[in-house]
């Protein structure tokens, strides 16, 4: 074997492997541990969901007949598919709107000085940190029909003719439940929208001030070009959480009245834990994923951009 | 072929796990049992068998005590109570058995038994009950126990559904109370009355997809006061759409679309998360309850309340069995317990929260009370729900219908059709 041949056999793939691993073994026995329980975690319930929407499950013995794509077809003929998917839709496209009006507005105002604003920065985030559970009950209280805050303050305002059924009639239902969820949520949106506007240099606006522009132009101009990247991120990561938001809608309004606020999440919940239809739940399950997967990519285009510094 | 199962049954735990901890099911740590008095377990009993249970968390405050009885008959066996809320009670059961992590002894509503027992994930007591007297049980839940002529289920609690009226509400509108022979038009009538809109309102009733069993309480001794019910005699088809049940359908979804005698929220109430609390603040004069709603009342001594049969003096069987779950690790043990626990001396000192099931555990205080034995009487008129396999799934599907009629969204008619074509299509899959 001469100097080229044997050059040439160092830069194989298989050479290259071999020796980076024999340098790196020790790192990779260290996370073996972590890979191993992501594997059991979060692998293999997504390979067995595929697995479940593909076969015809018998219960409780678990006797599975394969039946290809019958679980989907029934699943999608069913009468309600529509309404849920169009719930979902309406539920993400909503919940995004509201929780980057108030995550703006929070961080807006904490990135200028304001008097007590490290007080006020923590009451901003009591919502996210408070388990859904709670939150979801608390809102309960206040949107009940009868004796909830919201209508016994309408009522005591002379308001009263505004007051509403909110959890229990189809057209306010869902968007009762959205406010909830926007409440809940918009701390995450705020820290992130807050670190990014801490971030932008002052001189840029002390330019744009000399040059003229006021505080209108400023943030057209300056804060939301430098925030594009940050936003394009955060509005990835909160289609992929509303997609398959439960707990809130499951407490307040159980999908109800009569399907009205049944989500895809919710509507997974219900076939599986309530029908104990697995095969249905993992193909609609799937489909979510699918769905899903599809902002994923995007959501690692978009991060790479944002590192490399081109969006 | 055997560890293809066991892996199918390490998904379904893990999904569970995840579903639960996701819809904030699982037992929390304020209805889990303090282990320092409720699980016997000690240092020096650590190689006695422990015998698990599952109950429904109302019975939290009263684990201890039944821990200690146990213990007393008992010295060598660790009991270990668990007990779980209502909502998503019988989700988190078959999900555990179908992960094969069941207790030994589990208790159910006889609501949830076919949807076990239909799947068969639960022993026969049958050959267990043989010296016990099933005259002394109440019928309706003895009654319920059974699928296909074996029994699931060894009963332990027994409500009968009767109506509590706030005499306060009907002194101040001059409305004499109810009559022992009423029927649902006399209480639509009182409950017109009685009702302020905005205010105060006549009757409650619930809808709330969240807790099944409570629309059933409220919806079911309607159907059957009109003489209809959800299926034939031999459950082998849907009767729900027969004219007796749309006139129930629409007489019972009319208290809130037409006359507006029931409060506002009734499409997203629970009788005891949200009409109990409008019950005793005088805003709902009249509403379906048992044991814990006599037990409320009685919390409260300013309030002024009486109890009536339900119209028509029909009510639902409320009962809550013992099972024994397929893969429970001592199940003869699990047995024991059960069996013990519905002595009658143990069922009428530990069940302070639940009415017993054996007349003759009620012959001691608080049962021998006088408004006890009016809740004792009821029993001949309770009836119970269908027990066919997959009926969480239609109960489910009537409670999406009613309330679509509730909000406008169906007729009775159409809504009774939908109910129909869903049970019998469930029926057949049976």
């Amino acid at each position: 074997m001469n100097t080229l041949q044997r050059e040439l056999h160092k830069k194989t793939p298989v050479i290259r492997f071999q020796r980076s691993f024999r340098k790196n073994m020790s790192a990779y026995l260290l996370i073996l541990p972590c890979v191993l329980l992501l594997a059991l975690m979060m692998v293999y319930p997504v390979f067995q969901t595929i697995r479940f929407s593909l076969f015809d499950v018998k219960l409780p013995s678990f006797d599975m007949q394969f039946s290809g794509l019958s679980n989907f077809a029934r699943i999608f003929s069913k009468d309600e598919i529509a309404t849920v998917f169009s719930n979902t839709f309406v539920w993400i496209i909503g919940s995004i709107i509201l929780k980057f009006i108030l995550g703006f507005w929070a961080a807006i105002i904490f990135n200028t000085k304001v008097k007590g604003g490290v007080f006020l920065r923590i009451l901003c985030l009591l919502p996210w940190t408070m388990p859904s559970i709670a939150s979801s009950n608390l809102w309960r209280w206040i949107l009940q029909s009868d004796t909830g805050l919201l209508n016994e303050f309408l009522r005591s305002y002379g308001m009263g003719a505004l007051a509403r059924n909110w959890l229990g009639d189809p057209q306010t239902a869902i968007y009762a439940v959205m406010v909830a969820n926007a409440w809940a949520g918009f701390p995450f949106v705020m820290l992130m929208i807050l670190a990014a506007m801490q971030g932008i240099p002052k001189e840029l606006y002390e330019a744009g001030e000399i040059d003229g522009a006021g505080p209108v132009q400023l943030f057209l101009n300056i804060t939301l070009p430098i925030l594009k990247p940050i936003i394009i991120v955060v509005l990835l990561l909160q289609i992929i959480s509303n997609m398959n938001s439960f707990d809130m809608l499951y407490v307040l309004t159980g999908g109800g009245p009569g399907g009205a606020s049944e989500t895809l999440g919710l509507f997974i919940y219900r076939l599986g834990f309530t029908n104990f239809d697995f095969g249905g739940a993992s193909a609609i399950s799937i489909a979510l994923l699918v769905i899903a997967f599809g902002f994923f990519i995007f959501y690692s285009l978009m991060n790479n951009k944002v590192k490399r510094g081109e969006a | 072929m055997r560890s293809r199962k066991w892996f199918n049954r390490l998904g379904i735990t893990i999904l569970t796990g995840m579903m639960l901890v996701a819809s904030g099911c699982g037992s929390s740590p304020v209805n889990q049992t303090d282990p320092g008095t409720a699980n016997t377990s000690s240092p020096s009993s650590k190689d006695n068998p422990t015998v698990t249970v599952w109950m429904g968390s109302w019975w939290q405050d009263q684990v201890p005590k039944i821990v200690e009885a146990y213990k007393k008959d008992h010295p060598n066996v660790n009991l270990k109570i668990e007990t779980m809320p209502i909502n998503g009670y019988l989700d988190k059961a078959i999900s555990t058995e179908l992960g094969g992590n069941s207790p030994d002894v589990l208790a159910i509503d006889t609501l949830f038994l076919a949807a076990m027992a239909g799947k068969e994930m639960l022993e026969p007591w049958d050959d267990y009950v043989k010296d016990l007297d099933p005259h002394d049980f109440t019928k309706a839940i003895w009654d319920a126990s059974f699928m296909n002529g074996k029994m699931y289920g060894l009963p332990y609690r027994g409500e009968s559904n009767v109506f509590f009226y706030n005499k306060t509400l009907f002194d101040e509108a001059g409305v004499p109370y109810p009559k022992e022979d009423w029927t649902q038009e006399d209480m639509l009538e009182i409950a017109k009355k009685l009702t302020i809109p905005g205010k105060q309102y006549g009757v409650g009733i619930a809808a709330a997809t969240s807790d099944p069993a409570n629309v059933m309480t409220s919806f079911a001794p309607v159907l059957w006061s009109f003489n209809g019910d959800f299926f034939n005699k031999d459950n082998t088809e849907a009767a729900i759409n027969n004219p007796e049940g749309v006139k129930a359908i629409q007489f019972w979804t009319e208290l809130y679309t037409k006359y507006k005698v029931v409060p506002e929220g009734s499409t997203n109430f629970a009788l005891t998360k949200d009409v109990q609390p409008l019950f005793v603040s005088n805003k709902v004069a009249m509403m379906p309850g048992s044991t814990s709603m006599l037990k409320l009342v009685q919390q409260h001594p300013e309030m002024n309340w009486g109890m009536q049969y339900a119209p028509d003096k029909f009510g639902r069987a409320g009962g809550w069995i013992w099972t024994i779950p397929k893969s429970a690790k001592n199940k003869e043990a699990g047995r024991e317990f059960a069996l013990w626990f519905v002595q009658p001396e143990n069922l009428g000192a530990l069940s302070s929260v639940t009415f017993p099931v054996r007349k003759s555990a009620t012959n001691m205080a608080p049962w021998d009370s006088q408004d006890m034995q009016f809740l004792q009487s009821a029993s001949q008129y309770q009836r119970s729900l269908p027990i066919v396999q997959n009926w969480s799934e239609m109960q489910a599907g009537i409670i999406n219908e009613l309330q679509k009629v509730l909000t406008g969204g169906k007729s009775p008619q159409d809504a009774a059709d939908t109910m129909a074509k869903q049970m019998n299509e469930l029926l057949k899959k049976q």
